[in-house]
């Protein structure tokens, strides 16, 4: 039973594929690469149909698979992490006006790109997210004392990646 | 102080929705073509290479038992 054909599977996913999407750009990087890893998602989901219906939090299954997926997939397509598909002519640091924000939001997206798939799912699931180190634990399949360390040290990466971030706060808005 | 997560929040403002479901559907209605050449596989899932019916190489594996149930997951040109 393909699970993607159950109306009562779309009609659950429909409203909630903005934010799937939303969490699938901040890992992927890229539209292109973004619409691939949701759809490879639910490709998975769909031929896990059973463990989808008899899931206690069906949401969260489906998120599980998606950041599973992601790094995952960034470990096979070992020759694709250094391409990345564009529609636009990337952006030029130089001559440039832009008010603060949006520069460091450049930055930190040019920074994002450089960490690995899982510091990246770390700093999603924790500062985009807001989810719980335990629940971040649970999702990646890491200990929860793996959590607070692998971020913090994402956190550092990213600093070092990007210094005009330095300024940025850190904290998430859940313990 | 401008907070990461603000930050992370306007660069997932720029997500379009993508309607990956759609997708599936889309590509669902060419599973007819997509039997005429896929190469049989031992069953769900195995993977296989395809010519999808815009003469692109398109790669998937079964979701079901035959060749109806293909899920395309990636395309090069």
């Amino acid at each position: 039973m393909n699970a993607l054909d159950n109306t009562g599977f779309h009609e659950f996913l429909r409203p909630r594929l903005g934010m799937l999407s939303q969490i699938a750009f901040l890992l992927a990087g890229d539209h292109h690469a973004a619409q691939d890893l949701l759809q490879n998602a639910l490709v998975r989901v769909a031929s896990n149909g059973d463990r989808v219906s008899r899931a206690d939090d069906p949401m969260a299954y489906i998120r599980r698979v998606l950041y599973h997926e992601r790094t995952s997939g960034w470990r096979r397509d070992t020759h694709l992490r250094s391409e990345r598909s564009t529609d636009v002519l990337p952006e030029r640091e130089a001559g440039r006006d832009e008010a603060g924000d949006v520069v460091r939001r450049v930055v930190l997206e040019r920074g994002l790109r450089r960490l690995t798939a899982r510091q990246r799912a770390l700093i999603v699931l924790r500062n985009f997210e807001d989810v719980s180190e335990a629940e971040v634990a649970q999702i990646l399949g890491i200990a929860v004392g793996s959590v607070k360390g692998q971020t913090s040290n994402a956190l550092g990466r990213l600093r070092e990646l990007a210094p005009e971030l330095a300024e940025l706060s850190p904290e998430t808005r859940r313990a | 102080m401008t907070e990461l997560p603000a930050l992370l929040a306007e660069i997932a403002d720029r997500a379009k929705t993508y309607d990956a479901l759609d997708v599936a559907y889309v590509r669902g209605r060419r599973r007819r073509r997509v039997r005429d050449v896929a190469v049989p596989g031992p069953g769900r899932g195995a993977e296989i290479t395809y010519l999808s019916d815009d003469a692109r190489i398109v790669g998937g594996y079964r979701i079901g038992d035959d060749d109806e149930n293909i899920a395309p997951i990636w395309r090069c040109a």
